[in-house]
């Protein structure tokens, strides 16, 4: 479990990490926090020829409101945001779910872009970005270019991101004083990834997102649960067999089949996140 | 006794010495070692399960840096054959040239300076194989249509066994409750914290062959390095330095550590392998896959008639040196009774071969598979006539007065009382307010659940055991060489190696105990074949039992050289002097050992005319039974169960056993709490499933779970003591039965948690996603049932 031979080229700032893109030969590769690729090359299921280090673009690090909105850089780490360190769009959410993503070691040294574009399904950011509607900013050679988190994730560990770009910040709106959300993992022990993540985010009357990993390639915006999150007020336990019900519904929109074990845990996720937003 | 009341004797709670070295980070593993000259080894590894080998391209100029099976000389392929009648062999080739028989078997040995230029070199072999239908399945492996793995075998099965005693028929006939289970124990690995290393070089100066290797058992080691080499036995040393971790997957001797040898010695090239993780999951030994369908029979009042069981062994792919597949399946059968009384029992089995690593020896071979057979059994028992399961378990147990009692498999259980451990382990988890609690229900709508599950252990079993067990080694003793030093100090060498255990501290405590030497004048050296006489070393719950009794024996022996010279300068006859406080006592005067030594050694003429100088005896020594020593225990869980997806806390955990006298209890806690920990992963967490061409799903730590530290509760442990008649101070084994128990109490535990779903978990691990199908299952068929009412 020793990577292959390659170069290695740390980048001063986003346009001198383009110009080492540029000049590359052969596969060139970005690594931020490397928590990810880190393994992967290790297990030499990636052979890249150079890698390029964005870690020490300072840049990367900021975080700052923005309007309506925080901007995060895109190497802020998982750790700073579980400890508060930056500002908070969420209400609470990010730093609670970054405080059981993976473990301390890994939180230390993964990043947020990083995290977006390995794209993940059974992750906590695809997931909860996707239902705070975040908005991710890309820099490449051909220039630059903003996408919203729900078109960048195209599939299993896809995304929109050409090889040439990186993915500079991501920004999300601020939740309003009367937000809500709610959100459960489950996963088999504390810092491994999640079988099934829900997460619903109730950003005024009538308008709810709610999101589903695992299920899909992607995360999946559950629109029917959503509209059934919308219309109901507060919470009642009598729920749960109509949640069951719009889930099936949406996965089925989504063209997704699961067997009745995973449908029974994801519809169990979905329900807690919404009692925890409604309640 | 020498060390009564200094805090350092037999039954004190000593702190380890070899706590120190590792804290501050300076162990000594293979990896650690510096030697000029190393080349580091990694192995090209089959990708595919089952197919015959084509060729394997080498690049033009690397052709010098790998090594292929017909580069070694004089290295033979281990063979490991049993006495079992039955027994298929299947050489285990050092490296594959015509078939290879499951993903991760090594092909080619490629060498260069690093680790990562050895497995440039690797990926740049052109390894072409022409694909087999791969055998993953061990119900399909025996089929007449499967596709066999070795030639000359007529099906894929290593061996068969059956026994039977009693009458099974009247049980079956008197019968008021008849129960018919499947249990199933999927596939783990042992993953030590350190995996195999091996470190080879040839020394000039001595003419030998120096093997550095992380293994339980150097001496063993030796021997199987002399019977697969072109070298006699005297040009071998092998050295186990430090040791992270073995459970048995290091007391085989591999492929990879004999070709790593030969090599070394054919070349005269110092070699390293260091195993990495992944290849740890792929061919490391595996464990525990067993498939058991059991009938048992009872009376009303749950009293168990007789027990009719079929046991199935996946054992992979070859047999490994020494005693290859063949333990699993007989253990299991012998240790389906456990602790009750059984008057009709009938066993068959049979241990099959597929396209996967083998299968070896891991912490409580074969019996937290029995355990859970009859165990989860037990529990169905009380529940088809309606009384609790633990008060089933006491009235069916092994009564004191019956002790010994010989179990219809042979098995002579020496003493204890089994129910008692029961009812301390009920009262720990409280039963009654675990009842009431159920009755209330729980806010977070969560279910819970209380289980029982007992075994009774053999351990430090003897030449005789070993040799109805049919393998080519008889481990029945161990050695010692006592030493005491010119200054008083004490050295004791020892056969067996020290892994974790702690040997390093509890045999100098039993030496400090019958000699009096001071504790921190005391030095413990094992895991050199150099260095101690032949030992067998450490598994099968043996060392403290077996090197224990050789470092009393040795030190009495030592005594006795001890005294006369002592009366000699005491000017008193030997049998009037006792020996305590680091010095001999007579009825006038004393004499510390630091002049006993001193005169041994450097002042012969102080010695008695009859006395030989030096103070150097070497003792071996064998328990006085060779059936073994039984140490019993009942483990108890709370459970609590999340019937919407399935995820399972353990809310309380005790251990009551009873290992005879507890030379240091601190050590046997930790033991207990390890092992536990290990039977949890067994039961929760642990598993490496293949898909259908035979490909391993789980190979790196992010698809095998192992318990974190939140999973393992607070464990209450209590003791019983019976002390053994038949060891020395009445010591018991007790190093793997922490890990027999957890998968069969947390089943029972969940199964009472669900009882009101009729939920049921009759396979390991019990993850998430199987709670939530025998849930589901267990609906449907009520579903069912209400519709065709």
């Amino acid at each position: 479990m020793k990577p292959a031979p390659f170069d290695y080229a740390a980048a001063r700032d986003l346009d001198h990490a383009l110009a080492l893109f540029g000049e590359a030969e052969g596969e060139a590769k970005y690594i931020a926090g490397g928590q990810t690729l880190g393994p992967m090359l290790n297990l030499r299921l990636s052979q890249p020829d150079r890698l390029i280090d964005l870690g020490r673009i300072d840049a990367l690090r900021d975080a700052r409101s923005e309007g309506d909105r925080v901007v995060f850089g895109a190497g802020v780490r998982h750790a700073e945001i579980e400890d508060g360190l930056l500002p908070d769009p969420s209400g609470g959410l990010m730093p609670q779910a970054a405080a059981r993503l993976a473990y301390r070691a890994i939180r230390n040294r993964g990043t947020l872009g990083g995290s977006l574009v390995h794209a993940d399904p059974a992750a906590e950011w695809p997931n909860i970005l996707l239902a705070l509607d975040a908005t991710v900013h890309l820099r490449g050679l051909a220039g630059a270019r903003e996408v919203r988190l729900g078109d960048f994730q195209l599939g299993y560990l896809t995304t929109d991101l050409a090889p040439d770009e990186i993915v500079a910040s991501i920004s999300i709106p601020v939740l309003g004083p009367t937000a809500r959300w709610g959100y459960h993992k489950l996963c088999r022990q504390p810092g491994e990834f999640a079988q099934s993540l829900a997460v619903t985010v109730v950003f005024g009357p009538g308008r709810v997102r709610c999101v589903l990993g695992c299920a899909g390639p992607v995360p999946l915006l559950l629109k029917a649960v959503s509209a059934l999150a919308g219309g109901v007020s507060g919470w009642r336990d009598d729920v749960r067999t109509e949640i069951a019900a719009a889930l099936e519904t949406d996965l089925s929109a989504a063209g997704i089949a699961v067997d009745a074990v995973d449908l029974r845990a994801h519809a169990a996720t979905v329900a807690r996140s919404m009692k925890d937003a409604l309640a | 006794m020498g060390g009564e009341g200094s805090g350092f004797g037999i039954g004190d709670a000593v702190r380890r010495k070899e706590d120190r070295r590792h804290l501050f980070g300076r162990g000594q593993f293979t990896a650690d070692l510096r030697i000029p000259r190393l080349q580091e080894v990694a192995f090209l590894r089959s990708p595919i399960a089952h197919g015959r080998i084509r060729a394997i391209h080498v690049p033009e100029g690397l052709r010098d840096r790998v090594v292929l099976a017909g580069d070694l000389r004089g290295a033979r392929s281990i063979r490991a054959v049993t006495d079992a009648p039955g027994f298929n062999a299947a050489d285990f080739p050092l490296l594959a040239s015509d078939k290879v028989l499951f993903v991760g078997q090594p092909v080619a040995m490629c060498l260069a300076p690093s680790r990562a230029e050895a497995e440039d070199i690797a990926q740049a072999i052109d390894l072409e194989i022409d694909e087999l239908p791969a055998v993953v399945d061990m119900e399909a492996a025996v089929r007449p249509d499967a596709p066999l793995l070795h030639e000359g075998w007529g099906r894929n099965v290593f061996l068969t066994r059956e026994f039977e005693a009693g009458d099974l028929e009247r049980a079956r006939a008197e019968a008021a409750v008849t129960i018919e289970r499947t249990y199933r124990l999927n596939r783990q690995a042992g993953v030590s914290m350190e995996g195999r290393a091996i470190l080879a070089h040839w020394d000039d100066r001595l003419d030998e062959l120096v093997v550095w290797n992380s293994t339980q058992m150097p001496h063993q080691v030796r021997y199987a390095l002399a019977l697969h080499l072109d070298l006699d036995e005297h040009r071998i040393r092998v050295v186990a330095p430090d040791v992270g971790g073995g459970f048995g997957l290091k007391n085989i001797v591999y492929p990879e550590e004999i070709a790593v040898a030969a090599l070394a010695a054919q070349v005269r090239q110092p070699l390293r392998w260091i195993e990495d993780r992944r290849e740890h999951f792929l061919a490391s030994i595996h464990c525990r896959e067993t498939l058991y369908n059991v009938t048992a029979f009872a009376t009303a009042e749950g009293r168990l008639l007789g027990v009719d069981v079929t046991v199935q062994v996946d054992a992979g792919a070859y047999a490994t040196w020494p005693n290859g597949p063949n333990m699993e399946l007989g253990m299991a059968i012998k240790n389906v009774p456990g602790p009750y009384r059984l008057e009709a029992y009938r066993a068959r089995g049979w241990t099959a071969a597929t396209n996967k690593a083998p299968i070896g020896p891991y912490r409580g071979v074969a019996r937290p598979g029995a355990c859970f057979c009859i165990e989860r059994t037990i529990d169905e028992i009380a529940r088809a006539v309606g009384r609790e399961p633990h008060e089933v378990r006491m009235e069916n147990m092994v009564r004191p007065d019956q002790m010994p009692y010989r179990s219809l498999t042979n098995m002579l259980y020496d003493n204890g009382d089994y129910a008692e451990s029961v009812r301390i382990a009920a009262d720990l988890v409280d039963v009654a307010s675990v009842r009431a609690r159920q009755a209330q229900g729980e806010a977070d709508g969560r279910l819970i659940g209380v289980g029982f599950a007992a075994y009774t252990e053999q351990t430090a079993h003897g030449c005789g055991e070993w040799i109805t067990r049919g393998v080519p080694i008889i481990p029945g003793y161990e050695s010692c060489t006592a030493r005491l030093m010119s200054d008083g100090s004490l050295q004791l060498l020892v056969g067996i190696q020290s892994h974790g255990q702690g040997l390093e501290t509890t045999l100098a405590q039993v030496a400090h105990h019958e000699l009096g030497v001071p504790f921190e004048r005391i030095s413990v050296r094992h895991g050199d074949s150099a260095l101690s006489p032949f030992g067998m070393g450490t598994f099968a719950s043996r060392s403290m039992v077996m090197a224990g009794g050789a470092v009393a024996r040795a030190s009495r022996m030592l005594a006795a050289r001890i005294r006369p010279i002592a009366a000699q300068l005491l000017q008193c006859t030997p049998d009037a002097i006792t020996l305590r406080d680091g010095a001999a006592h007579g009825p006038q005067g004393s004499v510390d050992f630091a002049e006993i030594g001193r005169v041994a050694y450097v002042r012969q003429e102080g010695l008695p005319r009859d006395a030989a100088p030096t103070l150097d005896v070497t003792a071996t020594y064998s328990p006085e039974i060779d059936t073994g020593v039984f140490c019993y225990s009942t483990h108890a869980a709370v459970v609590a169960v999340d019937p919407g997806t399935g995820t399972v806390e353990i809310l309380d955990y005790a251990v009551v056993e009873d290992c005879g006298t507890i030379v240091n209890p601190m050590i046997v806690d930790g033991q207990i709490v390890g092992g536990v920990a290990q039977g949890i992963g067994n039961a929760l967490y642990e598993e490496i499933p293949y898909d259908t061409s035979g490909q391993p799903l789980a190979t790196t730590l992010a698809d095998y779970l192992l318990p974190g530290a939140p999973a393992i509760p607070g464990i209450k442990i209590a003791h019983m003591c019976t002390p053994a008649e038949h060891t020395e101070y009445g010591m018991k084994g007790m190093g793997e039965g922490g890990a027999i128990s957890p998968p069969a109490a947390i089943a029972n535990a969940l199964r009472d948690a669900l009882a009101d779903t009729g939920a049921e978990l009759c396979e390991t691990p019990m993850t998430p996603r199987r709670v939530l199908a025998a849930i589901l299952a267990a609906e449907s068929r009520i579903h069912a049932r209400e519709a065709a009412e």
